[in-house]
């Protein structure tokens, strides 16, 4: 068979698509009305809806599905478990990997690892890493892997990767000083807008990740770009953090609510204190 | 000299102090456990950890789940479970934890590598556990020592993939495990199926080896690792060389078809997150006569 020729049937037809009738007048609906409603309903300093629940994956240790409306991903944790490589290390070593699937963006992504791939592991490994307790854990390795499912807002996947991954770590039964929560922001026209779409994205002069440890009051980690005033950056990260302890909540309450459900199923309550005897 | 002298104060009555009951309490991480100063953490070791160019100082505990703040003493947890309180002991229990050895467990494992003098067994832990080869029961009476042939020919004990039930023998700091089979009970296992169930599902008991009434053995590593299999009279009068034997023996349908229904039980009482024991799964093995085929 000739491999260099496009083996497509002889008679083609073209495809009919559609045009939608608001075409046009799409980039003309405004982003927000006048008393500051965005498109969705929700105001500027609001987080979109959010549905989150540990222990999907069951071959995974621990493992958790995050949706913000139009960003949904899932994250599994394996691990702890033995690093194959002979050097001796006292701390244990974190993996984190973000994977685009191929149909969760608007354009087709491929199944390759791309350096905007590889750039969000590297800060998603940022985020996580001082909350995990990778001090009790000497030549262990532990592997997060996280599956973009749909893209709605490149800020608010990374944000929703680290609460994801920070909930799956806690249902793997791994140590940690606190869950990290995260939130996204982008700077529009003066204003700073939470947990933006990926449409309200495009419109953005800058944007701010920011992840922290509610708990513990600390911030583990901190993500700007674009061209932003540095007032302007200290009311966005005062309304970040106050976004980020709402996501807290729904974090402690889901997994609690978890664990609870599991062992209150039946007799699993008796059978662990009978462990203890 | 100048001498000061306080007022007495109203002394607080131990009554009235408010003891907050905190034990079978969900927490999460981060989550405070208690303020109360009156309880005590498992083996405490300090750190000070940086966090943006601010040192704070920690005080943490190894793996029982609690760390505290050393300024304000408030203990909080570092897992997501349920808190338990032994007098006034503080930790924090977890449904999914990987399994921790304990001196004295029966475990089952896999072997993951041959290396010099030992063998890497996998047996669900955070590290792979060892077994030496003077921890095993070498053929040709218990007496025997070990010589340079044997070192040779390890592989013909166990190789990569073997099947084999153990006894936790010492633990090591790092979390890893050093296992031994020097019993008749413990050793390599055959002409059966193997099982994964979460650890904290299989109790600690007298024993791990059970016969089931179908004519199935059941063995419950408490690592959550399971091997039923068809049924063996006694281990003690087999011979020496088919201990290490990887020939399976002839299984008959009928036996078959009760050990996959033993597993198949063993994986539905998991999922649904019941305790695994003799009783349970017997229990479950009768009740699946019952449902209905869905083909």
């Amino acid at each position: 068979m000739d491999r260099r020729r496009i083996p497509g049937p002889e008679a083609s037809v073209k495809p009919i698509i559609e045009r939608a009738d608001d075409d046009d007048t799409l980039h003309v609906v405004p982003l927000k009305t006048i008393d500051d409603i965005r498109q969705d309903g929700r105001s500027l300093d609001k987080i979109r809806k959010a549905w989150l629940a540990p222990g999907i994956i069951t071959q995974a240790n621990g493992s958790a599905y995050i949706e913000f409306q139009g960003t949904k991903l899932a994250c599994a944790v394996y691990g702890p478990r033995a690093t194959k490589i002979s050097a001796f290390s006292g701390k244990g070593s974190l993996n984190c990997e973000i994977k685009f699937a191929p149909f969760s963006c608007q354009k087709r992504r491929s199944p390759q690892r791309d350096p905007q791939e590889k750039e969000l592991s590297q800060l998603l490994f940022e985020a996580l890493a001082p909350a995990v307790r990778l001090d009790l854990l000497p030549k262990s390795t532990i592997d997060v892997f996280v599956t973009i499912l749909q893209n709605d807002g490149n800020g608010s996947c990374l944000a929703a990767s680290i609460t994801a991954a920070s909930v799956a770590l806690a249902d793997a039964g791994i140590e940690m000083l606190d869950q990290v929560a995260a939130c996204s922001a982008c700077y529009i026209d003066d204003e700073i807008w939470i947990d933006c779409t990926l449409r309200e994205e495009e419109h953005a002069q800058g944007s701010l990740v920011l992840s922290c440890m509610p708990s513990l009051n600390e911030v583990t980690h901190m993500l700007q770009s674009g061209e932003v005033t540095v007032s302007g950056t200290i009311r966005a990260i005062e309304q970040c953090t106050e976004a980020c302890s709402k996501i807290y909540l729904i974090m402690g309450n889901c997994l609690s609510e978890s664990v609870r459900r599991k062992l209150e199923k039946d007799n699993a309550l008796d059978g662990l204190n009978k462990k203890e005897g | 000299m100048n001498v000061e002298f306080l007022l007495p104060e109203a002394r607080q009555n131990d009554d009235d102090v408010e003891m907050i009951d905190v034990s079978d309490k969900f927490v999460t991480p981060g989550e405070t456990i208690s303020v109360d100063a009156q309880y005590m953490r498992f083996g405490i070791n300090d750190i000070t950890i940086s966090l943006c160019k601010d040192f704070k100082h920690y005080s943490l505990s190894r793996s029982h789940g609690t760390f505290s703040d050393e300024k304000d003493g408030i203990i909080k947890s570092s897992l997501a479970g349920r808190v338990e309180i032994v007098n006034k002991l503080i930790s924090v229990r977890t449904v999914h934890s990987r399994y921790n050895a304990e001196i004295g467990d029966l475990i089952v494992g896999r072997i993951t590598e041959v290396a010099q003098k030992r063998w890497k067994v996998d047996i669900n832990s955070r590290q792979d556990a060892v077994l030496l080869l003077s921890s095993i029961n070498l053929p040709g009476g218990v007496m025997r020592r070990k010589t340079e042939e044997d070192e040779l020919q390890m592989r013909k004990f166990f190789s990569d993939g073997d099947i084999l039930a153990a006894e936790v023998s010492g633990t090591f700091q790092d979390g890893a495990a050093s296992i031994q089979t020097r019993s008749h009970k413990y050793g390599k296992l055959r002409n059966g199926s193997f099982v994964s169930v979460p650890p904290s599902l299989v109790q600690r008991c007298k024993t791990h080896f059970h016969v089931l009434s179908c004519g199935v053995d059941v063995v419950l590593g408490l690592n959550g690792y399971i091997w039923v299999c068809k049924h063996t009279p006694s281990l003690q009068d087999v011979d020496s060389e088919t201990i290490y034997s990887h020939k399976n023996e002839p299984i008959s349908d009928a036996t078959r078809e009760s050990i996959a229904r033993v597993c198949n039980c063993i994986t539905s009482l998991a999922r649904k997150f019941k305790i695994i024991n003799d009783s349970s799964i017997t229990l479950a093995y009768e009740e699946s006569f019952e449902t209905q085929h869905i083909d």
